[in-house]
């Protein structure tokens, strides 16, 4: 189930940034062959693009007829004129260029994305320039799977070795995965002539969860389980020492059992216990000869998230599985979160005659659909939810 | 943000807010629509007071932006059918296209200065202020233009850049306008504030780099000459000055000389030829008409009318000495041509007047900018030839009851007994004895009019019925060059000899800080021209005081030993007018054969320094070989030996102990540890690469040369080596 590292936090090394501050350093420092040299004087890198804008296509226009009447007239003012236009030109390059220079930019896509909620796609800037602040950008990001897009502005300026964040408020209408693109940036500084834009081609694929869908969860089955069911003792937050385990990153330091890691040489935790009540089994099958349409199998996703959210919350969550896969054992969030990226890309899988129930422990609840439109959650042969 | 200081450095210095761009947006706006109106001076487009009218309000929306808001909105609906009525009635009451467009330029840019601009608002007001400045300098070239056209440029950029950064800014509300009510006072306080003077040194030194660039590409442009190109629109603002025209009446040219503005600049190529006394020929009168000399139409018939030359072929064959002149606008449409030349070259095609009877030269119309044209082979001449003269006056004075149009108004004096009698009266005295020749009369006359009238710029001349000449000559009052120059003319056509009133400037002072005349307003003068009934003219100036009274054994080819001492200008004018040449010359003059003088002086001057620096070396060479040769003792080989040797020994402990020298150094220039700072640098550049597996020692001991105790040199050594060595190695 987790042979795929889930993009969830997709931004957290240096390594992510990209701008010409890095690359640029970087190139200082490689060897550079001729041909590289040459064919960068040539021609630009791809996807960088310089356009005039109105007021440069005035501009243009403006250096011509002037050149014309310079030359037609043989006129030395309008000689200087038409130099003074031009080297405002080559100014206006030059301040272009040293606004991208040192500046640097990472996608970051704060988790979790989830059908109909809102969700924060951010840009993070930086500048590492020693003297000049970064003015008037914009960055293009998009979503490719549902096709919204946003330009964002950077409206203040980037102090020196400062630092800023553009936040884009995405809504993801489709579960699934979702590429968001930072396509590229831009900028008209400093003389509004020219629109200089680079590509910049970062991609991050998450994965939008789906919606949660309201749903009764109960009945005759489930309170007839609780009944019958027992205490018992699992890990959890209580005082009881359960168990040694060894140390998982993100264990906190406080459960370090020093004297047992000093005697093993190696790090263990301890494992507190806490008494709970039975749990129950999360089972879905995704055979296509069970799940006909679609908008049942998308009621089905919606279902078993919000039915493994609600469980685990009260801790009567053991396990979730899917078709034939060995069940995962939810103990942290980050398990559920697991699931949740397994239901955003589940399709429909091959037809299958019977699947045998996965061995569990706790009460197995398995999903079927109902009637033409509708999905239950069995807990035996009975319900115990249904949309 | 993990691993980056999110808090800027600069905190502390708040970033302009958004009303505070707009009203610096404002303020450049009306700045850059001050400078291009005061720009419209330079044209006199006929009323200061529209310049001031214009002025007003845009300098009272600038300083307080609330006025503009009050305006109401009918005004602005109303305005742009107003302007084109007022251009249609300018275009009709005034007859001249190009200065009632020019007026219509000031009046839309007093209009988006003081109205409500959105971007595309201030760009047009840009568009208009740039036209304005440059048709101003087009049509002027004056000096002021340079400062006025680099002000222009440093706040149209800082115009731009407002604009470009107010558009990125969060928009405010409509119809807010908070940034209007910002004080002035306030707002450059915050300016102050906000920004960091390392930028406004870099933002300057951006502009130094915009103008050398545009230096270089003025000068690398190439220049080409189109034989058909059209010359730029000339505003008629500027009409030539009385004296200088076909009709110069008493007086006319005295009043030009009140001023003492530079008219002519001229330049020559070879000192040696310039004159004593030089005489700068403009104007030829034949005709006297009750107290005014002009072109008679007879004369006016042997003008050749030129359409669009460029070069016009003289009398002369040689070609040195060559002369250019820079002729300020507003003087005469006739250019100064002091004597016969081999070739006059102008500087674009223009449509000329040529009298080759009387050597005169003038363009079709006033000239309203500075004017130049160069003349190869000139000669300040005191004699003109006119073989034909002498036949054509015999042949209209042998045929009576002909017309006494020119060449008979060369002898035509004032008609009436009184008149001529007066006139006869003195010619008794002058001519008694032999009938002198030409030149003895012309001493005569001169010695008489110096006895009986005195130079006066002032004159006044007694009243009664007579011509006012001749009545100035029977009077003793003093009198200016015209009253000399007219009353020896007359005496000189009564007497028979044929003569004419020329006008011009005479003299000049020399530049010493440029090289060249300056000859002023104030050295208009006014002299004759004697026919010595052979084949020539000559100059003849009557007035006294003028140091030349006939110039008739002078030879004009000969060299006159260079500039007199007491003709050099050194003030502060003349250093002033110096900068004014300097840019005539080098930028307003700069052509295609400016360029090439300027490479082949690029090259003369590498050529030089490449063959004196080679020079130098083989001079070296040579002193080496000669101490090698020499003989060597062993003093003299201990002696060089030891040298060498503690050179050598010096250097390699400076070497060796280099950190420790610069750390000391820095320490006391600065103090900080350069081995810190150098090992910071290299960690930060191993933070961005990928380096090889084996490589956490060294960066720990990095880590330890930045954070840890001080350690020695040759410790720091091994690090930076090893470090170098990994660096190599990444990939």
């Amino acid at each position: 189930m987790n042979e795929e590292a889930t993009t969830r936090a997709v931004a957290a090394e240096a390594g992510d940034w990209h701008g010409m501050a890095g690359s640029a350093r970087a190139r200082l420092w490689r060897w550079v062959s001729w041909r590289e040299l040459l064919w960068g004087l040539l021609l630009p890198e791809k996807r960088q693009r310089i356009l005039p804008t109105i007021p440069g296509l005035v501009l243009l226009v403006l250096i011509l007829a002037i050149g014309l009447a310079a030359y037609n007239t043989g006129n030395n003012i309008l000689f200087i004129t038409l130099a003074l236009l031009l080297s405002s030109l080559v100014l206006s390059g030059v301040l272009a260029w040293l606004n991208f220079t040192g500046t640097e930019w990472r996608l970051v896509a704060q988790p979790p994305f989830r059908v109909g909620q809102e969700a924060e796609v951010v840009v993070e800037l930086r500048n590492r320039k020693k003297l000049l602040p970064t003015y008037a950008l914009w960055f293009d990001v998009a979503a490719r799977t549902t096709g919204a897009s946003a330009r964002l502005y950077l409206r203040r300026r980037l102090e020196v070795g400062g630092s800023d964040r553009l936040c884009w408020t995405y809504r993801p209408a489709r579960r699934g995965r979702e590429t968001l693109v930072l396509s590229g940036m831009g900028s008209l500084f400093p003389f509004g002539f020219l629109r200089k834009t680079m590509g910049a081609s970062l991609y991050h694929e998450v994965r939008v969860w789906p919606a949660r869908v309201a749903c009764n969860f109960g009945g005759a089955a489930v309170a007839r389980f609780q009944l019958e069911s027992r205490e018992v003792a699992r890990p959890g937050g209580g005082n009881d020492l359960l168990g040694l385990r060894r140390y998982r990153a993100g264990d906190s330091h406080r459960r370090i059992h020093w004297k047992a890691s000093a005697r093993m040489r190696q790090l263990l935790v301890r494992q507190n216990a806490t008494e709970a009540a039975e749990t129950f089994a999360l089972w879905i099958e995704t055979s296509e000869t069970l799940w006909t349409r679609a908008a049942q199998f998308e009621l089905l996703c919606r279902l078993a998230a919000t039915l493994a959210e609600d469980l685990f919350r009260i801790g009567r969550l053991d396990s979730v599985a899917i078709d034939s896969e060995t069940p995962l054992l939810v103990r942290r969030i980050r398990d559920v979160e697991t699931w949740l990226d397994r239901l955003a890309v589940l399709e429909p899988g091959p037809a299958v005659r019977k699947r045998a129930e996965p061995r569990v422990r706790g009460a197995l609840l398995s999903f079927e659909p109902e009637g033409e439109r509708g999905v239950c959650a069995r807990l035996g042969h009975e319900i115990a939810a249904r949309v | 943000m993990p691993g980056w200081d999110t808090r800027s450095r600069r905190a502390s210095e708040p970033a302009l807010t958004t009303e505070e761009l707009h009203r610096v947006r404002w303020g450049l706006g009306g700045l850059l629509a001050l400078l291009s109106v005061w720009s419209a001076f330079f044209l006199e487009l006929n009323g200061a007071g529209l310049l001031f009218a214009i002025s007003a309000p845009i300098l009272a929306t600038l300083l307080r932006p609330m006025l503009a808001e009050r305006i109401p909105a009918l005004v602005w609906r109303l305005v742009f059918p107003g302007l084109i009525l007022f251009v249609a009635a300018d275009i009709v009451l005034n007859s001249e296209a190009l200065a009632a467009l020019l007026r219509l330029n000031l009046l839309l840019i007093a209009v988006r200065a003081c109205g409500p601009r959105r971007p595309r608002e201030d760009l047009q007001l840009l568009v208009l202020c740039l036209f304005l400045v440059v048709i101003s300098g087009v049509l002027t070239v004056a000096l002021g233009f340079v400062l006025l056209i680099l002000a222009f440029t440093a706040v149209a950029l800082a115009y731009l850049l407002a604009i470009t950064l107010g558009e990125s800014c969060e928009p405010e509300p409509d119809g807010s306008h908070l940034w209007a009510r910002i004080p002035w006072r306030a707002l450059l306080l915050r300016l102050r504030r906000s920004v960091d003077w390392r930028i406004v040194a870099a933002c300057g030194g951006l502009y130094l780099l915009v103008v050398a660039i545009a230096s270089l590409l003025f000068i690398a442009m190439p220049r080409f000459q189109i034989e058909n190109s059209l010359s730029f629109l000339q505003l008629k603002s500027k009409r030539s000055l009385s004296g200088f025209s076909d009709t110069v009446k008493l007086g006319d040219v005295t009043d030009i000389a009140q001023d003492r503005s530079v008219a002519l600049r001229a330049e020559v190529s070879d000192p040696e030829h310039v004159p004593p006394l030089p005489y700068w020929r403009m104007v030829a009168l034949d005709e006297y008409h009750e107290g005014a000399f002009q072109v008679s139409r007879g004369l006016l018939r042997h003008d050749r009318r030129l359409p669009a030359v460029r070069d016009i072929s003289g009398l002369r064959s040689s070609d040195r000495p060559v002369w250019t002149f820079y002729y300020e606008a507003g003087v005469s449409r006739y250019l100064p041509l002091p004597g016969e030349f081999a070739r006059l070259t102008l500087r674009e095609a223009r449509s000329l007047v040529e009298n080759r009877r009387v050597g005169t030269l003038a363009l079709r119309e006033d000239p309203q900018s500075m004017f130049a044209y160069r003349v190869d082979g000139l000669v300040f001449g005191g004699e003109r030839h006119d073989p034909e003269l002498g036949r054509e006056l015999r042949e209209h004075i042998a045929a009576p009851g002909g017309d006494n149009g020119y060449p008979l108004t060369l002898l035509a004096v004032p008609t009436g007994e009184k008149n001529v009698a007066a006139l006869d009266a003195i010619l008794a005295e002058l001519m008694s004895g032999p009938r002198p020749d030409a030149a003895e009369f012309a001493r005569r006359a001169i010695a008489w009019l110096e006895r009986q009238h005195r130079y006066s710029t002032r004159s006044s001349v007694p009243a009664g019925a007579e011509d006012v000449i001749i009545r100035w000559l029977v009077s003793t009052e003093p009198g200016h060059c015209e009253l000399f120059a007219g009353g020896f003319t007359l005496l000189a056509r009564r007497a028979g000899f044929p003569t004419r009133v020329v006008t011009g400037f005479t003299g000049g002072t020399w530049n010493a800080y440029e090289q060249y005349f300056m000859v002023r307003n104030s050295d208009a003068h006014a002299w004759c021209e004697l026919f010595d009934e052979r084949d020539c003219w000559v100059r003849i100036d009557p007035t006294p005081g003028s140091g030349a009274a006939a110039a008739m054994d002078q030879d004009a080819t000969a060299p006159t030993g260079g500039i007199r001492a007491e003709l050099v200008e050194r003030g502060w004018e003349a250093r002033l007018d110096a900068l004014r040449m300097l840019w005539y010359r080098r930028i307003v003059n700069f052509d295609h054969g400016s360029q090439e003088e300027m490479v082949d002086t690029l090259k003369r001057v590498t050529q030089e320094s490449g063959r004196a620096l080679l020079a130098k070396l083989d001079q070296w060479g040579l002193r080496i070989r000669d101490w090698l040769l020499a003989p060597w003792d062993l003093g003299r080989m201990t002696c060089w030996g030891g040298i060498v040797a503690l050179g050598a020994a010096l250097g390699w402990g400076a070497w060796h102990w280099r950190y420790w020298w610069w750390g000391r150094w820095r320490r006391r220039s600065r103090g900080i540890d350069p081995v810190r700072r150098e090992a910071g640098r290299w960690l930060r550049r191993f933070a961005l690469a990928e380096l090889p597996e084996d490589s956490a020692a060294v960066v720990e001991e990095l880590e330890r040369l930045r954070y840890g105790p001080a350690t020695g040199g040759r410790y720091q050594r091994m690090v930076f080596l090893r470090v170098k060595r990994v660096w190599r190695r990444r990939r």
